[in-house]
């Protein structure tokens, strides 16, 4: 309900009540984010902590660097360079197949603007023409 | 140590695979689904003869719209945390009830059950797009999985032994599609997530409060 008198909105018992609820869970999502972000944060340093340890026996043996290197490629599998070769080709695969389906969607877009052109309610969901959200929408 | 060093380069190449690549999929491919529906909104009214600046077009139109533009801020703990505070309160629950059959309301038969199928299946692909875009909804559906596979078996056996094997078959055909769903691991919490959890808040969430909330911001 809008008051011409008070530029806002006003706002009904419950509205309010409603109102109320949501900003109360955003406050809380906010922290819940924070602990999170804070996790995945714990959880790569913790990865980056056991790929140190494993380096440092080769360093700790022989101080020389392309030595240590060269004792770090005997240890490794062929088949682990291979399953990382595999996720970054099909990590690049993702890319381009997902650019292309940006296109498609803009240009889906333009032919459905003509199509639903004479509709006489056609309102928009809001999010950009490739179907990304918008900017100061979502987290 | 080299299969420990491998395993610390894996988590955090898992991470980066999760946030910057299936997180943004999963939001596409319940987005491609609420646009589906809405498409076949606009189709059911154009070919039933129903005019476009009906009411109900409008409304149902508008909410899918809202759900499409706040797809990713509808996060399962914000939900359920409203949910916890909204079925506190009886009142408002009444009026949020009131308000959306209000806004949804027909005359013609065919059309107010029309609008209760596009409304549940569009709660759905939410509640479905929340728990898969969840990490850790997902870690627990994983972990839940074998429970819930185990309650459905446990259903089949129980109502084989109440109504007999000569009805053994209907039941096992009902309960089979059951245990089927349960085996699909990402899915199987969302069943008693879906029964649990009243969803006409998703509806005000999307069609009213989001946006005035974010005008707020």
């Amino acid at each position: 309900m809008h008051n011409k008198f008070f530029r806002g909105v006003v706002l009904n018992k419950h509205e309010f009540e409603i109102r109320q609820a949501v900003v109360g869970a955003q406050k809380l999502e906010v922290w819940i984010n924070f602990g999170k972000h804070l996790t995945t944060l714990a959880a790569i340093l913790y990865a980056l902590k056991i790929i140190f340890d494993g380096l440092q026996p080769f360093i700790g043996q022989n101080p020389e660097a392309l030595l240590a290197f060269a004792k770090i490629i005997d240890a490794i599998n062929p088949s682990n360079i291979t399953s990382y070769m595999v996720a970054g080709v099909a990590a690049v695969g993702w890319n381009l197949e997902r650019k292309g389906k940006r296109r498609a969607i803009r240009q889906k877009n333009e032919y459905q603007k003509q199509v639903e052109s004479g509709d006489s309610y056609r309102s928009s969901s809001g999010l950009t023409k490739t179907g990304q959200t918008p900017k100061g929408v979502g987290k | 140590m080299i299969n420990a060093m491998f395993f610390g380069i894996n988590v955090i190449l898992l991470i980066a695979v999760w946030n910057l690549m299936l997180k943004k999929s999963i939001l596409d491919h319940y987005r491609d689904q609420l646009f589906d529906l809405r498409g076949e909104m606009r189709e059911f009214f154009v070919q039933k003869d129903i005019s476009l600046d009906s009411v109900a077009y409008k409304n149902l139109r508008d909410l899918l719209n809202g759900h499409l533009r706040f797809t990713e801020t509808i996060t399962f703990l914000k939900f359920i945390v409203l949910e916890v505070e909204i079925q506190k309160n009886k009142e408002l629950q009444a009026y949020l009830k009131a308000e959306i059959d209000k806004r949804f309301s027909a005359e013609d038969p065919a059309l107010k059950e029309f609008i209760v199928q596009v409304r549940d299946r569009a709660k759905v692909i939410l509640l479905n797009y929340m728990i898969n875009s969840s990490g850790a909804a997902l870690l627990i559906a994983f972990a839940f999985a074998p429970a819930v596979i185990v309650w459905n078996l446990g259903r089949v056996l129980s109502y084989a032994l109440r109504t007999g094997f000569s009805t053994l078959s209907d039941g096992l055909s009902q309960s089979l599609h059951e245990i089927y769903s349960a085996l699909k691991f990402v899915f199987a919490v969302q069943a008693p997530i879906k029964k649990t959890v009243k969803s006409d808040l998703l509806e005000e969430y999307s069609f009213r409060f989001d946006s005035t909330c974010v005008a707020l911001a």
